[in-house]
């Protein structure tokens, strides 16, 4: 529904936040973008989102 | 410009426990959206009453906002006077708009990620938001706005003037009295931690319309009109005046 806010500069910090500092679960994060931003995505794509992601923030996967 | 009669006094009410959300300890603040046809005084009572911790924003902006938390971290109220500043943006502005007030209405702004490895971190500032609508663009745009996830955490408030209220409304105009705005009443309390009893918030399960978001957003409210009648516990008199103003929590445009 909201798919386009995954490119978005929160999104994006949220998304770092949450795998880096909080260390949720990739299934967790999922269900956070749901609540918070009704962005409906697959594991799968969300893992290779996060990903690409990560590399491009300078951090290693 | 607004009239004085009971039902606006209601709304009025509605709006002050919303601001008054603010100085509660251990609650977010509430967000608010006021509907009702152009001219019948949304943007003159939202602006009736301020706090310390609201921010009035005209030129809504991603820059723009977060500059503003940024510069003033007291900030718990962005009150927008035209809910249409943040829809009728092009898409990617919209986009960064509401993915930041989603995140400044759920929990909190953290890293914003400007690329480049430029962050800029706003240690979860969270808080409320306080706009207002016409009830066309409310139909107009109601499935989109549904959409960007941030509307549900509203608790809507509509109305619309009859006919007599109008004349009134003119009369008053005619009669030359003074209509000019006059200057936000500055509410003020202390931070306080307002306890509410189980069996008294069961009493507005039968209100909520059996939503998990309207229920919290009633138990709130219960707690402001406890905190407004210099009380730290809400009371069964508490219930009985949120059971009348919730009459205007809802998109049924009431005649007042």
């Amino acid at each position: 529904m909201n798919e386009d806010l995954l490119k978005t500069p929160v999104v994006k910090g949220q998304l770092i936040k949450w795998i880096i500092d909080d260390k949720l679960s990739i299934s967790e994060i999922a269900g956070k973008l749901w609540d918070i931003h009704l962005i409906d995505i697959t594991i799968e794509e969300l893992q290779e989102y996060t990903k690409t992601l990560l590399l491009s923030n300078g951090y290693e996967v | 410009m607004s009239i004085e009669n009971k039902n606006t006094d209601d709304i009025k009410e509605i709006i002050e426990l919303v601001y008054i959300s603010a100085f509660l300890k251990n609650e977010k603040p509430l967000s608010l959206l006021l509907l009702a046809p152009p001219e019948n005084s949304k943007t003159s009572l939202i602006l009736e009453k301020t706090t310390k911790f609201c921010h009035y924003s005209t030129d809504l902006s991603f820059q723009g906002v977060i500059k503003m938390l940024q510069e003033k971290n007291k900030i718990l109220h962005i009150v927008i006077p035209d809910f249409l500043k943040i829809t009728s943006k092009k898409t990617s502005t919209k986009n960064n708009l509401v993915s930041l007030l989603n995140a400044f209405l759920d929990e909190g702004i953290f890293q914003i990620n400007l690329g480049n490895k430029e962050t800029i971190d706003l240690k979860g500032r969270a808080g409320g938001v306080v706009t207002a609508t016409t009830d066309y663009s409310f139909y107009q745009n109601r499935r989109n706005w549904k959409g960007l996830g941030f509307l549900s955490r509203f608790i809507v408030v509509s109305w619309r003037y009859k006919p007599e209220t109008i004349q009134e409304i003119f009369n008053t105009i005619n009669l030359e009295k003074n209509t000019a705005r006059k200057k936000s009443i500055l509410i003020n309390y202390k931070k306080t931690e307002v306890k509410s009893k189980p069996e008294i918030n069961a009493k507005l399960n039968e209100i909520s319309d059996n939503s998990l978001r309207k229920l919290k957003n009633l138990q709130v409210l219960l707690k402001c009109l406890a905190l407004k009648n210099g009380r730290n516990y809400t009371t069964d008199a508490d219930i009985k005046r949120l059971k009348e103003l919730n009459q205007f929590m809802n998109t049924d445009f009431k005649e007042i």
